[in-house]
């Protein structure tokens, strides 16, 4: 072993937490593209910026994943390469193991699955030669569940998810573990066992608001609504929704808003009010379309061109399938409605959308 | 700064403070760092403990954080070592015993320590 890599003589903190803070705010209002030749000015390779920047990140994951992927994919090539001594003793691990964490899961809501794999394979390498590498490796283990319920393996979600809720309470990371409660409760509405479903969200928003997590809270309230609508109580779903839209405001969780304003076009529309569906539905795409969560929007288009079908506004919802289709192409979205999309492609050409397949590709869809 | 944080601030520099006497003892003592060194050292275990109590996954009471300081006190002391000897052989029999030692193991017996004093203060 060779004395030069190893990080002695220590380097001790030149940003106090409020500079930190500080520090970490110029370097989001630098352009990405500008910062590596200011590194210095910016402070970018001091712990105290870096353990800021990733607070905020983490945040930014539901509420900008794009922007979110960005900037963390920048930071880790910034620490990664070339072997940039980082703060003390494992920090240098521990900041790319998160960056690499926060950077899948911002391809996780941006429908990169494939891309959120390999970030997910960084951030484990890293995690293992950290402190406390049990806790960081079981938040990773979450957010490859969360993926795996994405991809429709449920029986591995279903098995797995009460053990890492056990894990995660005797790590204290109560939060996480109601998270897990969460997969369990959406993969119970998945394989039609909604009555179930509703009672688990029901639990989870009740221990939310008992620690007085707002964010989970927010989220399970507008999960509630979605659940109760495909129940058909929709005066509940509005409730629901009514409940769930302040707090996700609050607490800027705009890929949750997108969802939820899709779920009150989906109410609306249930109650034959077109006109206000329409309006709900625009402002879910709207916002899905401002943070870049693509695979909503495509979902979103091809509901808004049923909608627009129902009311007899042919050409337009034929605009909204040409919408969806370029992006279920480049995000290879859907493989498995390989027939139906064909259908709806030929469909379109003809000038005359076959509802059937536009259902079938859309129920390809997560729900919102 | 938020209550919250100005609170676990607070909970950092008093779990720290606490353990501080083990640190200095286990690495001047146990690894026979230098003075200056192990001074050195000690201040920047109380940076990296104060960022790394702040860590998502860490949100326990600080206290439950102490056997993670201890095992980095020692990982500190064997990395310091390694480099003094740029990373080549240790041959003082005494340093070599204590680099030997698993810093698991000497950490749960400073914990044990340090938690035994406490109990006795309160």
């Amino acid at each position: 072993m060779n004395g030069a890599i190893v990080p002695f003589p220590l380097r001790h903190t030149r940003v106090s937490r409020e500079d930190g803070r500080r520090a970490a705010q110029r370097v989001f209002d630098t352009p990405i593209t500008e910062r590596a030749a200011c590194a210095a000015e910016l402070h970018l390779e001091d712990p105290e910026t870096l353990l800021n920047l990733t607070e905020s990140l983490l945040s930014r994951v539901e509420s900008s994943p794009a922007d979110a992927r960005d900037e963390a994919e920048f930071l880790f090539g910034f620490l990664e390469k070339p072997n940039r001594p980082i703060g003390q003793f494992d920090e240098r691990e521990y900041f790319l193991g998160e960056l690499a964490l926060i950077a899948g899961g911002a391809c996780r809501f941006l429908f990169r699955r494939e891309e959120a794999r390999r970030w997910f394979v960084r951030a484990e390498t890293y995690f293992v030669l950290t402190e406390n590498a049990s806790a960081n490796i079981a938040r990773l283990a979450y957010q490859k569940l969360a993926l795996l319920t994405e991809e429709r393996q449920f029986d591995e979600v279903l098995e797995s998810a009460p053990l890492w809720a056990a894990c995660f309470k005797k790590l204290g990371l109560t939060d996480m573990a109601l998270k897990c409660l969460f997969l369990e409760g959406n993969v119970l509405r998945e394989t039609g066992q909604l009555k179930a479903a509703i009672a688990v969200f029901e639990r989870i928003c009740e221990e939310a608001e008992r620690i007085n997590n707002i964010r989970l809270l927010g989220i399970g309230c507008g999960t509630l609504a979605h659940f109760h609508r495909f129940a058909g109580d929709l005066k509940a779903a509005l409730a629901c929704a009514q409940r769930a839209l302040p707090l996700l405001q609050q607490t800027q969780n705009r890929v949750n808003l997108a969802k939820l304003r899709w779920c009150v076009g989906d109410i609306f529309r249930e109650q034959g009010n077109k006109a206000e569906a329409l309006d709900a539905y625009r402002s879910a795409l709207r916002e899905a379309e401002e943070i870049g969560i693509r695979g909503d929007v495509a979902a979103i288009h091809l509901v808004l061109a049923d909608l627009l079908l129902d009311a007899g506004m042919d050409r337009q919802a034929e605009w909204e399938v040409r919408a969806a289709l370029p992006i279920i192409d480049e995000e290879q979205m859907v493989p498995e409605g390989y027939a139906a999309l064909g259908l709806l492609r030929e469909s379109l050409r003809r000038r005359q959308i076959d509802r059937t397949a536009l259902r079938e590709v859309h129920g390809y869809f997560p729900a919102g | 700064m938020s209550t919250n944080s100005t609170h676990r601030d607070e909970d950092v520099a008093a779990v720290f403070g606490r353990a501080r006497g083990a640190i200095r003892s286990t690495l001047e003592a146990q690894y026979f760092v230098p003075e200056e060194d192990a001074q050195e050292i000690e201040l920047s275990l109380y940076e990296w403990f104060h960022r790394f109590s702040r860590r998502p996954g860490t949100s326990s009471p600080v206290a439950t954080l102490r056997p993670t300081l201890f095992r980095m006190t020692c990982k500190a002391a064997q990395d310091y070592w390694l480099w003094k000897h740029h990373g080549g052989r240790i041959t003082d029999d005494t340093i070599r015993f204590a680099l030997n030692r698993d810093p698991e193991e000497i950490a749960i017996e400073l914990e044990l320590r340090v938690s035994r004093t406490d109990e006795e203060s309160t």
